[in-house]
């Protein structure tokens, strides 16, 4: 590729980040996915603006309101309220906050702490790094789920805990995925001309392997996420997450599971968000990867 | 092989013995007294002097850590601090009714996944392949409690063709053996075991078919790719030219070589199942493993907790420690592989 930079042509090859993201953008569906993830960020960072009532205020003299494209729904609850009265598209934006704004966080932690633990394991050899990676190969297939309550059952449910418990299952991966990564980068040419030169470790590892592996974390960031929303959703369905007049939407489902009979529009949209939240993920996860081993194939 | 095998025994020895350290160690960081939490007995009992010189209490950590041990061993996994009862042979019904299920659920994803993943290769960018792939990425982005509630809501309350919750009707009053409920009924002697089967299979489909769809949607997208790899290598050009008929070659060379990719992921995809069983068995009040770790948090019943995850643990790394074994035994260069590193 040429860039014009002053008056000199000069020849500058594209990032891998940079490459991998051309491949991604042809693709249509993987661009809707994106649009509609970032459309679902929007709405939450948004939610006080959008959200037309408070999550919390129960109008009582509407209880189990259908949608409002029912014969009984009413215009001012587009998606009908809950057994308190509470509007559930107020409820479901304010909700993105615990359901998809905290995982986001917890994975960013996870993903630098095991970003770290797992070069650190990849530049390293022998008995050390064979160790580690035998560990985790068994905890990785402990379901993270498990984890995660036993986590619940020591602190007791609360945020926190929930917030702790995930960061900590999912850092296992991180290191996976990373220490893979680096270890088969290392034993590339042009990693071994870097070492020729004299270069120190840690300047392999930041300057010249780091630009590499950078798709490699991404692709596990995606899917670092589904796991993070899907599982916080599961803990909050079942109790031992997000404590209830939280607007969780796992909390939310099992709350509507009750009240199935009654009202089974209740689940309707708190599902539907997760649903669609996860699937736009996981597109995303899903075509970032094939992208990559489409770049890997034509170098 | 033997080198092989005695590796992965190894392995699977120090793996046990970390999780018994773990366990052991969960009982002091719980809250509460952690003879209480160990044994289930509390110090308003009369048992507990007893108990705590049974457990080494007084004694240095080591001596507790090899007690512990010995405890776990004779099958004295404490008593339920709700209901008094001992941990252990409650745990067994219950993990027969979770097996059930896992077997099941497997059966169902493999029987439907394989045929599935084989036709969208055959398929490959025709409509019907990417019907499936778009399909299968869709149910695998779905939250398994959303969608069991999506299957209540249309095949048991609208449709209704299977009850809402439970093993089977409770009039049948089958005596709980083994706890899977299929075999429960076919060792009970009771006069209408036929009208029993058909009610406890209608309790069972449901479940079934929820805990079997995501690990069924990931084995279709594995056995797609494994087979589309597959054909392209030289042996099955060589079977083409020597004038195989296709079939010959989709049962005889494709689908042996495309397994061997596909069982190395055969861990992961039970423990997603496991996650699956969990999360079903409280939705349908299933009275397995899963619905009694969830209940036993509620409880804060710490004993059956740690039997609980001690079962399910044990579960997983024995599978997997089986798939290991099976899958270096069919497919040598393999062993070599995991020799080196």
């Amino acid at each position: 590729m040429k860039t014009k930079h002053g008056i000199y042509y000069q020849f500058k090859a594209p990032s891998p980040l940079l490459m991998i993201w051309r491949e991604f953008h042809a693709n249509p569906i993987s661009v809707a996915a994106y649009y509609l993830l970032a459309v679902i960020v929007l709405a939450m960072l948004l939610a006080p603006i959008l959200a037309p009532y408070s999550p919390e205020w129960q109008f009582t003299d509407v209880i189990y309101l259908p949608p409002a494209w029912h014969p009984e729904g009413e215009m001012r609850f587009v998606f009908g309220t809950d057994d308190l009265g509470r509007d559930i598209l107020s409820r479901v934006l304010y909700g993105a906050w615990y359901s998809l704004g905290y995982p986001l966080i917890a994975t960013f932690i996870a993903a630098f702490i095991g970003t770290t633990i797992g070069a650190w394991a990849g530049m390293s050899r022998g008995v050390q790094s064979s160790t580690l990676t035998h560990f985790l190969d068994v905890v990785l297939t402990i379901p993270s789920l498990l984890l995660a309550l036993v986590i619940v059952a020591i602190f007791g449910p609360s945020l926190h805990t929930v917030m702790i418990a995930i960061t900590l299952v999912l850092i296992p991966q991180f290191i996976h995925s990373v220490q893979n990564a680096v270890y088969t980068q290392r034993a590339k040419e042009y990693v071994i001309a870097a070492r020729l030169n004299g270069c120190s470790r840690s300047y392999i590892l930041r300057r010249v392997i780091f630009p590499n592996i950078t798709s490699v974390i991404v692709v596990q960031l995606t899917f670092a996420l589904s796991t993070a929303i899907l599982d916080i959703a599961a803990l909050g369905f079942l109790g031992l997450g997000v404590q209830s007049p939280a607007p969780e939407w796992g909390t939310m489902l099992a709350r509507s599971l009750d009240h199935m009979y009654l009202n089974p529009w209740s689940m309707l949209l708190p599902g539907l968000m997760l649903f669609v939240t996860v699937l736009s993920i996981n597109i995303l996860g899903d075509n970032l990867h094939r992208a990559i081993q489409q770049q890997e194939r034509l170098s | 092989m033997f080198r092989f095998s005695l590796r992965r025994i190894l392995l699977f020895s120090i793996t046990l013995w970390l999780l018994s350290i773990f366990t052991f160690s969960l009982n002091y960081w719980y809250p509460g007294n952690t003879l209480t939490n160990m044994s289930g007995v509390t110090p308003a009992m009369d048992t507990y002097h007893d108990e705590a010189n049974a457990r080494a209490m007084d004694s240095t950590i080591f001596r507790q850590y090899g007690q512990y041990i010995a405890h776990l061993t004779r099958g004295d996994w404490g008593l339920s601090l709700t209901s008094q009862e001992p941990v252990f042979p409650r745990l067994m019904q219950q993990l027969g009714a979770t097996v059930e299920l896992m077997i099941l659920g497997a059966l169902l994803a493999v029987l439907v996944g394989v045929p599935l993943g084989v036709y969208a290769a055959l398929q490959q960018r025709q409509w019907q392949d990417r019907l499936i792939l778009s399909l299968s990425l869709s149910t695998y982005s779905i939250p398994v409690f959303w969608f069991a509630q999506l299957a209540i809501l249309l095949f048991a309350i609208q449709l209704d063709w299977s009850p809402v919750t439970g093993q089977i009707h409770p009039l049948y009053a089958i005596d709980t053996q083994t706890g899977s409920i299929l075999v429960d009924i076919w060792l009970s002697d009771i006069p209408y075991r036929a009208s029993a089967w058909v009610n406890a299979l209608k309790h069972l489909w449901l479940p079934t078919l929820v805990v079997a769809l995501i690990p069924l949607t990931m084995l279709v997208r594995m056995i797609r790719s494994a087979v589309l790899d597959t054909l392209q290598l030289n042996h099955i050009k060589a079977a083409r030219v020597r004038g195989l008929s296709d079939r010959t070659i989709l049962v005889k060379h494709v689908l042996p070589t495309s397994i061997q990719p596909v069982l190395r992921e055969a861990g992961l995809q039970f423990s997603v199942l496991v996650t699956n069983i969990m999360i079903v068995e409280v939705i349908f009040n299933w009275p397995g493993i899963g619905s009694a770790l969830v209940k036993s948090i509620f409880e804060r019943d710490y004993p059956v907790l740690q039997g609980g995850v001690i079962c399910l643990a044990m579960l997983i790394l024995a599978v997997n420690f089986a798939v290991d074994l099976i899958h270096a035994w069919r497919f040598p260069q393999v062993r070599d592989v995991i020799d080196e590193d």
